[in-house]
């Protein structure tokens, strides 16, 4: 009974977990990306953030139903740079991050 | 009065050679030592094109000693983003006080307030780097231009957590005042929050810049 009650618990937690793609114009460097990392992690459902420079995109991996769009936008645009392109995505930051560091 | 030009405007590149601002919310502070000039300068992003700042500096060039505040505003006048670059104009500003003593003419108690209205142009992307600038220099018995350039190469991409070394030539002429265009190769080594810039001008003068944005 213990088991079963944990599976469900974990199966509604991933049923809500959302992973986002944001796609950014600009971002073209380290010191000025921390910026969005350091604001996209002040987010109460943050759970995990992958940044790729060579893309030029930022995953979002949050613990409950994705962030708006519009929230993002802002964000992004607060720390200087355009967003291009959000999309949900099927994978989790850290899958999405190992491949790229196998590359 | 020519002396206390030539040592005013040694102050200046600081003014052109710090990186303007960071995101929204974050503080940018920065220490720079240099054989004649030191400073510790911080300043806060409270729009997201718009930061205020402090600034404190040390001048001591051996004839004379200068101790100044500065109080600055940037506003990012301008931004196109694409793909793979970044292009800025920025509108630099700032109010300041300085005093000091100047031992060759015997005055002990030199003062002057001054403005330095300025307007920069950059470029960037993950392999190159560029910026010009032009600033004015207005207070009692001031009226300079100083123009500076800096181009630079990065020697390879990296990602986002890995250290990035770049080459970058800085070149800056302060009209009727240094006796020759000052010519800094300096490396520079960014890692996230931490930017790290090193290099000796062809005046023999080392150079180190560090900048942290928390």
């Amino acid at each position: 009974m213990k088991k079963i009650l944990i599976l469900i618990t974990f199966l509604s937690v991933s049923a809500f977990a959302a992973t986002q793609k944001i796609e950014i114009n600009g971002m073209v460097c380290a010191f000025c990306a921390q910026g969005i990392e350091k604001s996209l992690s002040k987010i109460k459902t943050t759970k995990d953030i992958y940044v790729n420079l060579d893309e030029g995109f930022v995953i979002l991996e949050s613990t409950s139903e994705g962030v708006s769009e519009d929230k993002l936008k802002k964000i992004i645009m607060d720390s200087g740079y355009d967003v291009t392109q959000i999309s949900l995505i099927n994978e989790t930051a850290d899958v999405i991050r190992k491949r790229y560091e196998k590359q | 009065m020519f002396k206390l030009l030539f040592t005013f405007l040694l102050i200046l590149p600081s003014l052109l050679f710090a990186a303007p601002m960071s995101s929204k919310g974050s503080v940018n502070s920065m220490l720079s030592i240099n054989k004649i000039y030191s400073f510790i300068e911080t300043n806060y992003a409270y729009e997201a094109a718009s930061a205020i700042g402090v600034k404190l500096f040390h001048l001591d060039n051996n004839n004379r000693i200068r101790d100044g505040i500065e109080i600055n505003h940037i506003h990012r006048l301008f931004r196109q983003n694409k793909k793979h670059s970044q292009m800025n104009w920025w509108l630099l500003g700032g109010i300041g006080y300085l005093q000091g003593s100047n031992e060759a003419i015997n005055d002990k108690d030199l003062s002057t307030a001054f403005v330095s209205p300025g307007l920069q142009w950059d470029y960037e992307t993950k392999k190159v780097y560029a910026l010009a600038s032009h600033q004015l220099v207005r207070g009692d018995s001031l009226n300079h231009d100083i123009t500076s350039l800096k181009a630079g190469f990065s020697f390879y991409e990296t990602s986002y957590k890995q250290t990035q070394p770049w080459f970058i030539l800085e070149m800056t002429n302060i009209n009727g005042i240094t006796p020759q265009i000052v010519i800094t190769p300096t490396i520079r080594l960014i890692n996230k929050t931490l930017y790290l810039e090193g290099g000796v001008s062809n005046m023999g003068n080392p150079k180190i810049h560090v900048m942290y944005t928390f």
